[in-house]
């Protein structure tokens, strides 16, 4: 019973989303998600900047840009730029690094808390999502002119 | 059906089995094929539930050891039933078995030099189990298991149920074997054979054994005229938790705990004031069995099962972090008790099945004490060596697992190399029986008769009278009530019926067919316990409460026959050490 | 010598099964895997629970007194044997070591995930054994003739003992492929119990030639498909912490000199 490509992919990505049990399991669906964002947007930002030749389809482009769809997009936008990057630095540190893993471990197997999931490693990963959330923000404010730098 | 041909077949994939699946590989430098059959995943056999070690004479020069000490700890705690030959055998041989296991990778517990950790366990003048952790057991499993996969000769078949051994003119000559996943029946036809089902504790309700734990390989064995040893010797560990029998290892006691009762008194002083809590498991068990029926045990309320405390909490919780982290966990997980703050609530459970398919002293089946099947082998718990004798200790039995899992290996690939091919090839009676197998199988299928029995009633029933009679203390009345109601059953399981008419993983019939082998090892038990009227070891008798080596200094053999066993004695092959009074 | 009074209350004793504690009408739902029309259904029980009960009791009741049919996997009931692993309440676990009555008013129980259903519960795991068997989980010496006739010991220390212990109390029950979001959407990925595996044994100070098993596992659908969701530890009935095992894993096939 041969299944069509599309009905692959859907379930392949639903394995993404259950069962969640942990925050660096939703740190992983956020990576992919914003990572395939990030893919999406930028070669569609290319083409379109290309337009930038020509003034009179730039300058509808730049009417289209200030509409709200489109900024809500670069609201995301700007988180996915913070979260991918500062949480890609987390994953390196970790996978390659070996930070906040522990150096020795326990002669006892009687063990309380797992030890990759939890302090130090939490603890990084709560900074990255706060330092996220803190950052977009940030970057709310200047994109609706709120808050401007000079 | 299918037919299959192997070299070699090994039925079970516990301990014993894969050792020997490993032993046969190396011997025949990987020429011959090997078939490693489970009724469930091979990895997961009850020899991952043995948790507190493995006994060996490692180091001598140190700990002041010697193997004649080892084998007089070992005949003395079988109450001098154990045939001595196959002691000093199996006593020179442990200790090469632990550096072997070693080898293959088993994270043994170690001393600060790197040598391999031991300890004191029950029975044991001086320490000599080795351990990881306190799940030995698991990790020797684990590592055996990754390592027969290592062979490519070797073919690994998870969720086959052999039903019955195919016999022709006093020769093995194969299995027939229900595969669970494809719902069909397969004959696997063989030059050798080892039987390494393992024992069949689990008649009893309270035990502390899984369930898969049947005696399959004894009941299949004695339907064929083979001889069951020793079955009325069945152990009772004294540490169970209540009320789920699952096992609290003797090492929660070698390493310091206490048994205490009502009154909060360590009352082993009484039984066994040298030893205390580190006596033979016998004596500990009937030790906690008086102090409860004499009024100073607790009462479970949930059960209405008695029981003492298990006092771990001076150890500290360090050491109990790293000595005995498994049991920690299980207390909390199924009754919500700490052992380092609180008592863990114990009682007797039924564990391992001293007795088992008569062999040599090289592991090898006989019919009686002359014949034998000569392709046929027993390793591990299945097999009645005997080494054990009346009552076995603690950390001896995984040491026998991979001693004679090793000399099974040996002897059954030797033979397989030179035997003929000729014992390959099919025959009209073992296509006879196989078709009759067949039938007698799926035709259980389509009984739709309106008086077909439930085979969880009788299992139940089946329960509730090996719990009551055939428990620490027996006597006559009780075991004759037994066997009376055996009988009954097994005329009740004759009309049998099975509710589930799917092909693919019928657990329902893989259960009426455990419960067919069930009924047989317990008639086995309950009819071989009346007939020996002394109490040695584990067996004990309250109407014959002293041990007779006049009369009873011999091993009962059962035979089949249609209207129950027939029993038989033969004499123990002593060597050394003259029978004397236990006392520790 | 025991009297024969003492008798009735060995039997007494042992007989009074009557649960005296409070049980609760619990309601269990069973998604079961039907071979013949190869689609789940999902059946409704109700069940009396009491205090001890482990989600493997309740079942176990219910194929006792309600319906023969149910096939679930299981053998050792003390969470040692890893057969029984299933999704239970959206979480893959151990029916056998969790208890019963503090899953709250309902239990639903599927197959585990990331593996093809045979039948009701029971899911089949021959792909997971392959993969276990690929990556050589076996002391890898360059003698071997030593290796299996030596008559000493390979000395140890403690403390290189505790560098991979915790990783060999692995039961091979499968939960952790079920909770990986990677395996979920790559079947060829070799999943975290193998890779903690292979680290098991390349870690090991008595293995000699880890070189072969790094290169088994240096792809994308080794070690560079895991991406530290962490949700195999965090469901691990064991705590043998597969994602710790992963990342050192990780590092040593990107470091490793020989």
């Amino acid at each position: 019973m041969a299944e069509s490509t599309l009905v692959i992919v859907v379930r392949r990505v639903a394995g993404w989303f259950t069962p969640i049990i942990n925050l660096e399991r939703i740190a992983y669906i956020l990576h992919r998600i914003t990572g395939f964002y990030l893919a999406i947007y930028l070669p569609l930002h290319i083409i379109s900047t290309h337009n930038s030749l020509n003034p009179i389809a730039w300058e509808k482009e730049l009417i289209l840009y200030s509409s709200l769809p489109i900024k809500i997009g670069e609201i995301f936008l700007v988180f996915s730029i913070f979260f991918h990057g500062l949480n890609g630095l987390r994953l390196l540190l970790v996978e390659y690094f070996n930070i906040f893993l522990p150096k020795k471990l326990p002669s006892s197997l009687y063990l309380e808390r797992t030890l990759s999931i939890h302090n130090p490693q939490k603890t990084f990963l709560y900074l990255v999502i706060i330092l996220s959330i803190l950052l977009t923000i940030l970057g709310t404010l200047y994109l609706f002119n709120i808050l401007v730098l000079r | 059906m299918e037919i299959l041909k192997y070299d070699l077949v090994i039925l079970g994939s516990g301990l014993a089995g894969l050792r020997a699946g490993i032993q046969a590989t190396l011997t025949s430098r990987g020429k011959i094929r090997i078939a490693v059959l489970s009724k469930i995943h091979a990895m997961r056999s009850h020899s991952v539930a043995a948790e507190g070690g493995i006994a060996g004479v490692l180091y001598p020069e140190v700990t002041g050891d010697s193997f004649d000490a080892h084998a007089y700890d070992t005949i003395k705690g079988s109450d001098f039933l154990a045939d001595q030959d196959a002691v000093e055998l199996f006593v020179k041989l442990a200790p090469e078995e632990l550096r072997f296991l070693d080898h293959l990778g088993v994270p043994w517990s170690r001393t600060p030099d790197g040598k391999i950790a031991q300890r004191l366990f029950g029975g044991m003048s001086i320490p000599r189990t080795a351990f990881a952790a306190d799940k030995t057991g698991f990790f020797i499993m684990s590592t055996l298991y990754d390592n027969l996969l290592r062979f490519d000769n070797v073919d690994i078949y998870h969720d086959h149920l052999a039903t019955s051994i195919i016999m022709e003119n006093g020769y093995f000559r194969g299995f027939t074997v229900h595969d669970l996943k494809e719902g069909t029946l397969k004959v696997f036809l063989s030059k050798a054979a080892i039987i390494a089902t393992g024992g069949a504790a689990r008649i009893y309700g309270f035990t502390t054994v899984s369930f898969a734990v049947t005696g399959d390989g004894a009941a299949m064995a004695y339907r064929v005229g083979i001889p069951i040893k020793d079955m009325e010797f069945m152990q009772f560990h004294p540490t169970g938790i209540v009320p789920a029998g699952v096992l609290i290892t003797e090492a929660a006691r070698g390493e310091g705990g206490y048994l205490i009762n009502k009154n909060g008194e360590r009352f082993m002083q009484k039984y066994a004031p040298q030893r205390m809590e580190v006596a033979p498991r016998d004596i500990v068990a009937r030790s906690i069995i008086r102090e409860i029926l004499e009024g100073r045990g607790f009462i479970h309320e949930e059960s209405g099962l008695g029981y003492v405390h298990l006092d771990l909490r001076h150890l500290g919780e360090e050491k109990i972090n790293t000595r005995l982290p498994f049991i920690r966990e299980l207390a909390k997980k199924l009754i919500n008790v700490d052992p380092v703050y609180e008592p863990i609530p114990v009682r007797p459970t039924a564990h391992y099945t001293m007795g088992g398919i008569h062999t040599d002293t090289y592991g090898h089946v006989m019919f009686n004490s002359k014949d034998y099947v000569p392709n046929l082998w027993a390793a591990g718990e299945a097999a009645a060596v005997s080494i054990h004798g009346a009552n076995r200790l603690g950390s001896n039995s995984l040491a026998e697992c991979a001693v004679y899992g090793r000399l099974t290996g040996e002897a059954s690939a030797k033979y397989a190399i030179e035997a003929p091919s000729s014992l390959l090839e099919t025959s009209s009676t073992i296509m006879e029986i196989a078709k009759k197998e067949e039938k007698r199988l799926f035709d259980e299928l389509f009984k739709k008769e309106s008086n077909a029995e439930d085979p969880y009633l009788i299992r139940q029933e089946l329960w509730r009278t090996m719990d009551t009679h055939a428990y620490v203390f027996r006597d006559e009345r009780g075991l004759m009530e037994a066997a009376r109601i055996i009988k009954d059953l097994k005329e009740r399981y004759k009309r049998v019926r099975v509710d589930d008419r799917s092909r693919k993983y019928n657990m329902n019939l893989r259960e009426v067919i455990e419960l067919g082998n069930m009924l047989d090892v317990s008639e086995i038990l309950v009819i071989s316990a009346l007939a020996r009227t002394e109490s040695r070891g584990a067996h004990y008798r309250i109407d014959y409460p002293k041990r007779d080596d006049v009369n009873w200094l011999k091993h009962t053999l059962a035979y089949y026959t249609p209207e129950g066993p027939r029993l038989d004695y033969i004499p123990i092959r002593i060597t050394r050490w003259k029978p004397e009074e236990r006392k520790y | 010598m025991i009297r024969r009074a003492v008798d009735t209350k060995l039997v007494s004793q042992i007989q009074e099964i009557t649960p005296k504690t409070i049980t609760k009408l619990m309601r269990v739902k069973i998604k079961r895997y039907d071979p013949e029309t190869r689609k789940m259904r999902l059946v409704e029980y109700k069940v009396e629970v009491s205090r001890y009960d482990t989600v493997l009791d309740v079942l176990l009741r219910i194929i006792r007194d309600q319906d023969h049919t149910l096939s679930v996997r299981y053998s050792c009931r003390m969470g040692i044997c890893g057969s029984c692993a299933m999704m239970i309440n959206g979480k893959p676990r151990l029916a056998c070591m969790n208890n019963a009555i503090s899953l709250g008013e309902a239990i639903y129980i599927e197959p585990l995930k990331n593996f093809p259903p045979v039948k009701d519960l029971i899911v089949d795991m021959d792909d997971l054994f392959k993969k276990h068997r690929s990556i050589k989980p076996w002391l890898i010496r360059r003698d071997e003739e030593e290796q299996f006739t030596a008559k000493k010991e390979y000395l140890q220390k403690p403390e290189e003992v505790d560098t991979y212990r915790i990783f060999s109390t692995c039961i091979k029950c499968g939960v952790c492929v079920a909770a990986c979001p990677t395996a979920a959407s790559n079947p060829n990925f070799l999943g975290p119990m193998v890779l903690a595996q292979a680290y098991r044994w390349s870690a090991d100070s008595r293995d000699e030639d880890a070189k072969i098993r790094l290169d088994i596992v240096d792809s994308i659908d080794g070690v560079f498909g895991c991406h530290f969701a962490g949700a195999c530890s965090a469901s691990c009935p064991k705590n043998a912490d597969p994602a710790l095992a992963i990342q050192y894993l990780r590092r040593l096939v990107l470091t490793y000199k020989r």
